[in-house]
């Protein structure tokens, strides 16, 4: 192989793996504050790009961005009010099935309201053709904007979780509930935050990636799978590790197309997911609640 | 075109399978070589990988056989990676909004689909043009959307089954079926359809037309436009 080809296949890895770390950390907030897994992540993904394609007729592409994000943030509150708040004994298996439930019923409503035709934001830089060239090798700027957004936005929350009041109050939620509402910390309103929380990052996803992914109603499933097996493979909770591992992921399924078709690239991510299940549940979950999510 | 060795690319459903067996099945009768041969999963979000090893194996062309919206990353994904050779595409291409996607990457890109696409542009000499552009402009009144060959598709059936049930003169199943059977000349937007007992398409060859993505609309092909 060529080192040119070497390079380009490496870039097409980062860009899979941008993807799939952008989505996976929307996983990591409302594992950190309730340890359930959301299983509707996906579709904020999938809402905030279409939000944001449908404000983009009218507005401005950061503006149409902003809309889309506060609007997903409001069906995430929507949702936990609705349907988690109210739960006198809020199980894991029970908030699970609960978003999952969400999840379809999402994505339904969106076929009614959309159709089901693709979308996509225009590419922030440049257009559908443009690429930075280094030699031979070709990245799309839109993959950088990800990449930056990423960043930005785990350096954020990173900032948010260990040094803000409100963030330290979610962790401590997180660590004990009933120690945490004996500070007079208000467990419900910070789910209810961290619901808001997920759903901006999840819609600030979707808009940014849509220029590379497109978005249609029933996009966020497939993004939710990658995003959900990065979350694990870095470690639940860890926004920094799910960075590294959507890299990881991304590279490994890049350079698979050598030895395997591209349409078996699936098989990578969930016979990684499968292992780290097996192999390593307990270093990856970090407390016993949600250790328990392997059993389903 | 002078094209020898291309390569060949398509999702993997039932649309993309059924067209990657034909294409490997013809190629050798036209003295083409396929020289690289992928298939992609059909909810890809990137497909950069798939474009590196077509670019590669240095084709002359390549082949891209899908229905779902991936087909348009990959288009998108070939220009960006600077694999400029010319794409071809199958009539799974034919709804206006895979172009919108690939935005300028779809521009120029060749592929076969019913004449609807192009009724604008058509000859008032054509058989089919009042029967496409009645279709076009009421659906498109109806729904605020362009029409595509697909809901095209379910027009002409619901047509041909109120042609053999008139032909036949009563509800009775096996008289409708054998009316349906002997239909000839039927206009539909798909093509002019001719029944027979051995043909059960009704199309031929001619119901195709080549067509290709200039400024973001489909229009016909012609040789002259690809060499200029």
């Amino acid at each position: 192989m060529s080192p040119d080809l070497l390079f380009q296949y490496l870039v097409a890895g980062i860009t899979y793996g941008t993807i799939y770390a952008i989505v996976a950390i929307g996983f990591n907030i409302i594992y950190n504050t309730t340890g359930i897994i959301n299983f509707a992540q996906g579709e904020f993904v999938m809402l905030g790009g279409m939000i944001g394609v449908t404000l983009n007729a009218f507005l401005p592409v950061p503006l149409a961005i902003a809309g889309a994000v506060m609007a997903t943030m409001l069906v995430g509150a929507l949702i936990e009010m609705l349907f988690i708040r109210w739960l006198r004994r809020p199980s894991v298996l029970r908030l699970i099935v609960i978003t999952i439930g969400l999840s379809i019923a999402i994505r339904e409503l969106a076929l009614l309201l959309w159709g089901e035709g693709v979308r996509a934001l225009p590419y922030f830089t440049g257009t559908a053709v443009s690429s930075l060239s280094i030699g031979d090798v070709h990245i799309s700027p839109q993959v950088l904007w990800v990449l930056g957004i990423s960043a930005v936005m785990v350096a954020a929350l990173n900032f948010f979780f260990a040094r803000t009041l409100l963030g330290r109050q979610m962790r401590a939620c997180a660590c004990n509930r009933e120690a945490a509402q004996l500070c007079g910390i208000s467990a419900k309103n910070m789910v209810t935050l961290s619901f808001v929380l997920s759903a901006g990052i999840g819609g600030l996803a979707g808009c940014v990636i849509s220029p590379i992914t497109y978005v249609q109603y029933d996009s966020g499933t497939s993004l939710a799978l990658k995003g959900f097996t990065v979350a694990i493979l870095g470690g639940l909770g860890n926004s920094m590790a799910a960075i590294a591992a959507g890299l990881l992921l991304g590279t490994l399924e890049s350079f698979s197309i050598w030895v395997m078709p591209a349409a078996y690239k699936d098989v990578i991510a969930i016979s990684i997911l499968l292992l780290i299940l097996f192999v390593r549940p307990s270093g990856l979950f970090g407390n016993a609640e949600a250790a328990r999510l392997k059993d389903y | 075109m002078g094209i020898s060795k291309i390569g060949l690319v398509s999702s993997n459903t039932g649309f993309g399978k059924a067209g990657k067996e034909q294409v490997e099945k013809a190629a050798p009768g036209f003295g083409i070589q396929i020289v690289a041969n992928e298939v992609y999963e059909k909810e890809a979000t990137d497909l950069t990988a798939v474009v590196t090893k077509l670019k590669a194996a240095n084709v002359q062309a390549f082949i891209n056989w899908s229905i779902e919206p991936a087909q348009a990353i990959v288009i998108k994904n070939a220009r960006q990676v600077g694999l400029s050779v010319p794409i071809f595409q199958s009539h799974g291409f034919g709804n206006i909004q895979y172009a919108k996607a690939a935005g300028p990457a779809a521009e120029g890109v060749i592929f076969p689909a019913s004449r609807l696409l192009v009724a604008d542009s058509l000859p008032a000499s054509d058989k089919q043009k009042p029967v496409l552009l009645k279709y076009k402009q009421s659906y498109e009144a109806r729904y605020h959307e362009d029409a595509s060959t697909f809901g095209g598709h379910a027009h002409d059936a619901l047509l041909l089954l109120g042609k053999a049930v008139e032909k036949a003169g009563a509800l009775d199943k096996e008289k409708v079926r054998a009316a349906l059977e002997s239909l000839q000349g039927v206009v539909g937007t798909a093509g002019v359809f001719n029944f027979s007992a051995r043909d059960h398409g009704g199309l031929g060859m001619d119901a195709f037309e080549m067509q290709t993505v200039k400024n973001g609309k489909f229009v016909v092909y012609s040789d002259t436009a690809a060499k200029k």
